[in-house]
C-alpha cells in the first residue's frame, strides 16, 4: 500500500505536466488553425454580413471561440481541412443567427455603399454597350454587394461560397451540410436573380 | 429552341445543369456535343450562358480583388476577447 501511494505521489506530478504539455499543444494547433484561416473566415464573414465590419468580427470571434471549445472536445480530426471545418462553424452560425433574428432588416446596406456618389464617367456604361458587357466591365464593386444582400442567407452563401471563395460544389455542400445538387440549385436561382439585378443597374447607368 | 425575348434570360429548362456544368467542364463527350449543339441553335440559352459566365467571372475577379485587400485579422480587442474566451474554457474543461 506504501509503495502505491508514494507511485501515486511520483505519478500524480506527471500526469499534471503531462495534461499541461497536452492543453499547451491543443494552444499551439488551434492558434496555427487560426492564423492560417482567419483572413479566409474574415472574409467570407464580410460578405455574408454585407460588409458590417463590426458584424462580420464577431461571427469570426464567436466562430474561434466555438471552434477550440469543440476542438478541445476532440471534435476536429486533426490532420483534415481545418478551415473547411472552420467555415462550417461560421455558416452554421450564421445561420443560426439569422434564423433567431428571422429577417436581415438590420443589414446596414448604407455601410457598403457611398452614399450619393456620383459615379465617374469611366465606370459608367455607354449606350453602346450589350448589358452583359456592362456587367463584367463596368459593374460596380458596390453594386455587387448591393445584389448579393439582397439574396436570401442561404443563396449567398452557395455564391460566396462558390463563386467568390471558389470552392467546389462537394466541398461548399460539405460547409453547408445539403446535398451537390442543392447548392447547384441555390447557385443557379442565385445567379438569375444576380443577373437581373445588376442589368437593370447597367441599363438605369447607361449614359443619355 | 426558343427565341430570343429581349428581358428574358433564362435557358430552356432542360439546359440549366448542363450550361453550368459545361462551363465548370465537368461533362462527358456526347453532352458537350449536344450543349455546342443546343447553344448553337438557340438564341435565348446562347445568351444565358454568356450572361452566367460573365457574371461568374465578375464575381471571381471581385473575390481576388477583396483577398488581396489587407486588413484580414481580428481587431486587438477581439484578439483580447478570444483569448479571454479560451482560457475561460480551459479552466472549465477538465
Amino acid at each position: 500500500m506504501k509503495s502505491f501511494a508514494t507511485a501515486l505521489r511520483r505519478f500524480l506530478p506527471r500526469l499534471a505536466s503531462d495534461e499541461e504539455a497536452e492543453r499547451a499543444r491543443k494552444h499551439a494547433v488551434f492558434a496555427q488553425m487560426t492564423a492560417e484561416n482567419e483572413g479566409k473566415l474574415l472574409r467570407l464573414a464580410r460578405r455574408l454580413c454585407s460588409g458590417n465590419e463590426d458584424k462580420a468580427q464577431d461571427l469570426v470571434q464567436d466562430t474561434l471561440i466555438r471552434g477550440y471549445q469543440a476542438y478541445t472536445e476532440g471534435k476536429f480530426q486533426e490532420g483534415t481541412n481545418a478551415g473547411a471545418w472552420l467555415m462550417r462553424i461560421l455558416t452554421n452560425n450564421f445561420l443560426m443567427d439569422y434564423r433567431r433574428q428571422k429577417h436581415l432588416a438590420d443589414i446596414d446596406l448604407d455601410s457598403v455603399v457611398t452614399e450619393g456618389k456620383i459615379l465617374p464617367e469611366s465606370l459608367r456604361a455607354s449606350k453602346g454597350d450589350r448589358p452583359d458587357t456592362a456587367l463584367l466591365t463596368r459593374t460596380l464593386d458596390e453594386d455587387l454587394e448591393r445584389a448579393l444582400a439582397t439574396l436570401s442567407p442561404t443563396m449567398r452563401l452557395c455564391v460566396v461560397l462558390v463563386d467568390i471563395e471558389e470552392l467546389s460544389y462537394i466541398e461548399a455542400a460539405r460547409i453547408l451540410s445539403v446535398p451537390v445538387g442543392t447548392v447547384r440549385s441555390r447557385l443557379f436561382r442565385a445567379h438569375e436573380k444576380l443577373a437581373a439585378i445588376l442589368q437593370t443597374n447597367a441599363e438605369q447607368r447607361r449614359l443619355p | 429552341m426558343t427565341q430570343q425575348t429581349p428581358q428574358e434570360i433564362k435557358p430552356c429548362f432542360h439546359m440549366r445543369g448542363l450550361l453550368d456544368a459545361w462551363q465548370r467542364k465537368r461533362l462527358p463527350g456526347f453532352l458537350v456535343w449536344y450543349v455546342r449543339y443546343h447553344v448553337t441553335h438557340c438564341t435565348r440559352c446562347r445568351e444565358a450562358l454568356h450572361l452566367f459566365y460573365t457574371l461568374r467571372e465578375r464575381l471571381r475577379t471581385y473575390g481576388a480583388a477583396a483577398a488581396e485587400q489587407g486588413k484580414d485579422s481580428l481587431t486587438p480587442e477581439r484578439k483580447s476577447r478570444l483569448q479571454e474566451a479560451i482560457e475561460e474554457i480551459d479552466r472549465r474543461s477538465p
